[in-house]
């Protein structure tokens, strides 16, 4: 037999105008269900963003010995930028170091109280490809080991403690992403049951005349996938909205631009990401509510 | 060809429905069940819908053992059959129209056919200007005639109807039972059950009388 496409879209779309106050419940869930993902999926993007940020900070500062000459330092830092994983690396004068320990609050007076004199030595601040705790360490191993360099500074015990709990916080994302894709489904898998239990009657009727279980399923799968694009569609202006509003009173109240701390919104790719997800979310939850609803009886 | 061999069906609670019916119908054969109110009418009915599977015993359609048929196999089943209930079971938000094309849609016939025999079915019933109404605008006796012409309308092998008429006053019901007997002179074998004695005393058919969920008397009634 084979499956009229064109009868399945026209069925979905004037049964899901039928469903009446049944399909506007469905489109109302499966808005929520997208306002909970978008935001979601807003608050996960632009905390990479910071995270990645933060990460970016962390270098390794390796001091090189007392009386070492600008040659000497210049030939060091050639040699620590050939040392695997390096990504870049800026070499600081003692005359840099002086002036910047004097721009810090807390330093001021102790480099005023020295008349000139600079103790500091040539400096090289490097960061690494990948900023974890073993890749620093592993760094800090291979550039002490270099003629010329005194030691070799990353804070180690801050860098770990604040790398665990970036780590902690992308698992946590991980968590929160799973647990609400997983609740979405099934509330949206309960809504469509719950019409389907008001449509049993025709159902039963179109088994009555042979229909055949994906002949019934495919225009109520369409229908919920329809339902889900619409939910997108409305959880998306409701997210563009919420976020003008908040950026708006931002940047009255606190004169803060959010735009600018946070870089991703509600933009083109996101709106149609977002009703693909929805209309996905729909046709799922309409698959799992379907489940041994158009099965014969025994 | 349609048998019954020593079928028993048991309901939830142990409810004994049909004890050990043997019954056979030939193709092309019109034949009224009857008998009171829980005599098996309908159960006979749900078993070759295959609504229903036999709790013992078999049930063969053309061969085909309906206990044992898949029920992936139950849609072509059924779209070689005509059935009609008391009930009308019409679709109350869809026309007149598009609950006979229904029937043919799931046939998968092309656009065009399924227009023509939907038209031609809506004709013979009578019910050719009534096409685009909501079936609740309609009365009773058309509603049936609406569900005569979704089983009729795909020309059915069988044509199964329990209590086609029982909501309908006796002139109605003589112009549905004329209906079931045009699709009987072309060919399809129908089974009725039904309540309705004048009826059956007006047909001169065979009557397969039930009582308790056992055949009581299977003879051809006299014409009246």
């Amino acid at each position: 037999m084979s499956m009229p496409l064109r009868y399945f879209f026209k069925e979905a779309w004037s049964s899901f105008g039928r469903g009446g106050a049944m399909s506007l419940v469905a489109v109302l869930v499966l808005t929520l269900a997208a306002l909970s993902l978008g935001s979601y999926a807003l608050l996960r993007q632009n905390t990479l963003y910071w995270i990645a940020k933060a990460e970016n900070r962390f270098e390794a500062v390796v001091y090189m010995k007392d009386g070492s000459n600008q040659d000497a330092a210049v030939a060091l830092s050639d040699r620590l930028r050939a040392l695997p994983r390096v990504k870049d690396l800026r070499l600081v004068s003692p005359a840099e170091a002086s002036q910047e320990l004097s721009k810090d609050r807390g330093l001021s007076e102790f480099v005023a109280a020295l008349n000139g004199d600079n103790p500091l030595p040539w400096s090289a601040r490097v960061r690494l490809e990948s900023a974890d705790a073993p890749s620093l360490e592993a760094f800090e191993a291979e550039a002490e080991v270099l003629d010329g360099v005194d030691s070799v500074d990353w804070g180690k015990d801050s860098v770990e403690a604040v790398l665990k709990w970036l780590k902690l916080l992308r698992s946590a994302l991980l968590a929160l992403g799973f647990t609400l894709a997983v609740c979405a489904v099934i509330v949206t898998a309960s809504v469509v049951r719950l019409t389907l239990y008001a449509r049993r009657g025709e159902i039963s009727i179109m088994r009555l005349v042979g229909a055949g279980q994906w002949f019934i399923r495919i225009p109520l799968m369409m229908e919920g996938a329809l339902q889900g694009a619409l939910g997108g569609l409305l959880g998306a202006a409701l997210l563009f909205g919420a976020g003008r509003l908040i950026a708006a009173r931002a940047m009255h109240d606190l004169q803060l631009d959010l735009g600018a701390s946070l870089p991703y919104g509600v933009g083109p790719l996101f709106l149609l990401g977002l009703v693909l997800a929805s209309a996905l979310l729909g046709l799922l939850g309409s698959l799992l509510a379907l489940g041994g609803s158009v099965r014969e009886p025994g | 060809m349609i048998e019954f061999q020593d079928v028993s069906k048991t309901y939830e609670g142990d409810v004994l429905a049909l004890k050990g019916v043997t019954l056979s119908i030939a193709r092309g054969e019109f034949v009224f069940l009857t008998g009171p109110s829980g005599a098996g009418k309908s159960s006979l009915l749900d078993l070759l819908t295959r609504e229903r599977k036999p709790s013992s015993g078999y049930v063969r359609v053309d061969g085909i053992d309906l206990g044992s048929l898949h029920d992936s196999q139950v849609p072509a089943l059924r779209r070689r059959m005509g059935i009609i209930l008391q009930d009308f079971r019409l679709l109350y938000d869809r026309s007149v129209f598009d609950n006979v094309s229904f029937a043919l849609r799931v046939l998968g016939l092309p656009e065009a056919e399924i227009r023509r025999d939907t038209e031609a079915a809506l004709e013979k019933v009578g019910l050719a200007g009534k096409a685009d109404l909501r079936p609740h605008k309609l009365s009773g006796g058309e509603q049936q005639r609406v569900a005569v012409a979704r089983a009729l309308a795909r020309d059915p092998e069988w044509v199964l109807a329990d209590e086609p008429t029982g909501n309908l006053d006796a002139e109605t019901s003589m112009d549905i039972f004329r209906l079931l007997q045009v699709a009987n002179q072309r060919g399809a074998t129908v089974v009725v059950a039904t309540h309705n004695q004048s009826v059956i005393q007006s047909m001169g058919k065979r009557v397969v009388r039930m009582r308790a969920g056992l055949v009581e008397s299977d003879a051809p009634e006299e014409k009246k």
